[in-house]
């Protein structure tokens, strides 16, 4: 039987991103992220103590804590944290939470393959998303806010962290459909 | 197409977001019944027209069960809670 190589390779890898490039949308994949699932309830017992050893303070309800410089957690459910953090860092810092959630009710996941992460930007972005998501990215994404929600039929976690641009999560498996969704929405503004 | 206050969320998102989770408050029998209490468990629903208590799932967003009292007649929304909330008002 063949050896198993594993390719590293993002969904969107050949993709050509020139063709999304504009002042007016533009779409950039970034690669050195890593995205751990963290499921812990913090009132659970020794979850708090756990939670700032990590140095990770608990985001309220659809908003986020923290920074990509070191770890973003964001709410994604009530016991459920989405933390983005430095590709480089991430298995030390899997290490480190499995460390100090010992003994406590809680999961660290890494799942770092299953998402592609996209820095959206360009001053059509709005109109462009608007053709895709059911929710109102201009008006009621201000930020600092993360929303899970549904754009061109695909799951997506999309939140500012930056006043120009957004960031948007799509599962690895929706990628593809989604970039094909994101460049028939965006012709006119090419 | 209607909004669901998503009682996690806090927020009225659209109903593509949610699935239907089935009726609510469905008591499961104990091991010791009959096969046809059991068949009844798992098959027979009320079915109601009018006031209905359903579960639905937050399945875009928070992936969280929660109960609504909708009318499914005129599509009323009479009320959204959570289970918990429900544990603790009893």
């Amino acid at each position: 039987m063949a050896k198993f190589e594993p390719q590293f390779a993002t969904a969107l890898e050949q993709q050509d991103f020139n063709r999304l490039n504009s002042a007016a949308f533009k779409v950039q994949e970034l690669r050195d992220y890593g995205y751990v699932v963290l499921r812990v309830d913090a009132n659970t017992e020794g979850a708090a103590h756990a939670l700032a050893k990590l140095d990770i303070s608990v985001p309220e309800p659809l908003t986020m804590t923290g920074s990509l410089d070191s770890h973003l957690v964001k709410w994604i459910g009530p016991s459920e944290y989405g933390i983005t953090l430095p590709l480089a860092q991430k298995d030390a810092f899997i290490k480190a939470a499995k460390e100090a959630l010992q003994g406590v009710f809680a999961a660290v996941v890494d799942n770092s393959g299953g998402y592609s992460f996209l820095h959206i930007s360009g001053t059509q972005r709005y109109e462009v998303l608007s053709k895709l998501a059911l929710y109102d990215l201009r008006g009621q994404l201000p930020l600092g806010k993360v929303v899970s929600t549904i754009a061109a039929k695909s799951g997506v976690i999309v939140y500012r962290v930056e006043e120009e641009s957004l960031r948007l999560m799509v599962r690895w498996s929706f990628a593809q459909h989604f970039w094909n969704a994101l460049v028939k929405a965006s012709e006119e503004y090419r | 197409m209607f909004l669901i206050r998503c009682p996690y969320c806090g927020e009225a998102r659209e109903e593509q977001e949610f699935s239907y989770a089935g009726e609510a408050f469905i008591q499961r029998p104990p091991l010791t019944c009959s096969d046809e209490e059991w068949g009844d468990y798992l098959f027979k629903r009320k079915n109601i027209k009018g006031v209905t208590t359903e579960q639905w799932l937050h399945s875009a967003g928070c992936r969280r069960i929660f109960v609504m009292e909708r009318n499914n007649v005129t599509y009323e929304i009479l009320s959204i809670y959570t289970f918990e909330s429900k544990r603790g008002a009893a």
